[in-house]
């Protein structure tokens, strides 16, 4: 039984209730959301800029060098790898089931999850969080409903463009390299490809975008005064963040094989 | 007729109360003078009545609606623009130009003017503080001076009812603090009910239509009208510091 006299675990429960009341909020804050539109257009599309576009270069070099990476390794083992057709199956689980949504998630942590909780953590001690809700907005629908919507619709194209460009990259370096017909490459990948793995990569990118974007904005938001709050909560979010994303890659991983 | 009740509000912050029991009951037109440290509660109960902060217990109606039961967006729009608040520092959103910081509000609260009727007035307002030039500016590019002046100017803007200041005129240089004086009086004279927190009591005491003292989040003392006139300013400063 839990002892009310225990106040770590009251802290815990009271801080896992928070963090549950505060998803629901979003969900519920997002029809005035769209009432409000009129303000909270720009926080989205500087969101998306950021989170999405900006991202763009890094995603698509980590995507060609990890495609290449993988061909160069495996054939290092065995040279015959590139010829079989064990090569086409084993890209597509490692690039477009597990790396193509959890690279780009990850950049995504480092570069928008971190800007997001310090954002948020210096809105509130600016008391820039108070005035927007003197207003009559709510932070959660100004603040929080755009970035959550910005993150899942920015990691869902990185995530394909990692798959595209990571696999171009197996592509080019079995061509140049090893001897590989381009064409007949791109064939058996299609060949190969199910609906299961666009599936698979779909639920994963809308799931790792809502979690790094709720946690983020949860401990951005959770700041009470102190600016040294700010960084304590940042790093919180990168690693709670982390860990979630892996364990939804497992769960789901679990899920498809089912 | 009161515009403001305040019914027997508490609220507590982890174990201990920020504000226990208080009510107040506040006349339209009149301008309040808060004194009390920065544990005395004073700013959570301004806070509280300008929607911001939502008391564990108790109630706040404004003009006789519960201002945090409020059943769509509308009715809580509608209830928000009843009051505005100037914050200590401003509370200007950072990655806001100056002109965006005023028109934010203004797009919530009155949505159906026109952007060109907005900035009109935005132009006129900054004109009297001869801040225009600094419309296109971010907050951090702003002196403290100047981000303490468009905050309460954005207060100013939404065109409230009532108005509740923190610290209005803390830090301000000397003509600017006689600026946003001037405007203070002039909302006075124009039926705006004032609640103000300020250290420098000796100047808004001669505004002021009552005195409310807080201590340790309850209200220590009260004067209202005559009772101003025998109040000795340095008893009030001896609350204010303790």
């Amino acid at each position: 039984m839990v002892s009310a006299k225990n106040p770590v675990l009251v802290g815990k429960i009271r801080s896992i209730t928070y963090f549950f009341n505060f998803t629901i909020e979003i969900f519920y804050q997002i029809i005035p959301t769209f009432k409000t539109k009129n303000v909270s257009a720009l926080v989205l599309l500087r969101q998306i800029l950021f989170t999405g576009v900006e991202a763009l270069t890094l995603t698509v070099f980590a995507a060609l060098v990890i495609g290449a990476l993988i061909i160069v390794q495996a054939s290092a083992i065995n040279p015959n790898f590139v010829h079989s057709q064990m090569l086409y199956s084993i890209l597509l689980i490692i690039i477009t089931r597990e790396l193509a949504t959890l690279i780009p998630a990850l950049i995504v942590i480092a570069r928008s999850g971190t800007a997001i909780s310090t954002e948020l953590g210096n809105m509130v001690i600016n008391e820039e969080v108070e005035a927007i809700l003197s207003f009559g907005i709510s932070p959660i629908s100004y603040l929080v409903v755009p970035r959550v919507f910005a993150l899942v619709f920015s990691l869902l194209p990185l995530a394909f463009f990692f798959n595209f460009i990571g696999l171009f990259g197996a592509g080019i370096i079995s061509f140049l390299f090893y001897d590989v017909d381009f064409m007949d490459f791109v064939l058996k990948l299609a060949v190969e490809l199910s609906i299961k793995d666009i599936l698979l990569t779909i639920s994963k990118s809308v799931l790792f975008g809502l979690s790094i974007a709720i946690i983020a904005c949860y401990n951005g938001l959770s700041v009470q005064k102190a600016s040294t709050e700010v960084p304590q909560k940042t790093s919180r979010a990168v690693v709670e963040s982390i860990g979630t994303i892996i364990f939804i890659d497992v769960l789901l991983a679990l899920l498809f094989q089912i | 007729m009161a515009i403001i009740e305040v019914e027997n509000i508490a609220i507590r912050n982890e174990d201990e109360y920020r504000l226990n029991g208080v009510s107040l009951s506040v006349e339209k037109g009149a301008l309040l003078l808060f004194l009390g440290s920065y544990e005395s509660g004073a700013v959570e109960l301004l806070k509280s009545i300008a929607g911001i902060l939502e008391p564990d217990s108790g109630k706040i109606t404004i003009d006789g609606t519960n201002i945090y039961a409020a059943k769509s967006l509308e009715e809580e729009i509608y209830r928000r623009s009843k009051t505005a608040f100037v914050f200590k520092n401003g509370g200007l959103i950072s990655n806001l130009t100056i002109m965006q910081n005023l028109i934010l509000p203004m797009n919530i609260l009155y949505k159906d003017f026109s952007l060109a009727y907005k900035e009109k007035l935005i132009y006129e307002f900054m004109a009297i503080f001869n801040l225009i030039k600094i419309l296109k500016k971010r907050p951090s590019e702003l002196t403290q001076d100047e981000r303490k002046l468009v905050g309460f100017l954005r207060a100013q803007l939404i065109d409230s009812p009532i108005i509740l200041m923190d610290e209005p005129t803390a830090n301000l240089g000397v003509e600017n603090a006689e600026l946003v004086y001037n405007k203070i009086e002039q909302n006075k004279r124009s039926g705006i009910t004032q609640l103000i927190l300020n250290h420098s009591s000796e100047n808004f005491i001669k505004l002021a239509d009552g005195v409310v003292v807080m201590e340790e989040g309850r209200i220590a003392l009260t004067c209202y009208g005559d009772e101003l006139a025998d109040l000795d300013i340095e008893t009030l400063i001896g609350f204010r510091n303790k």
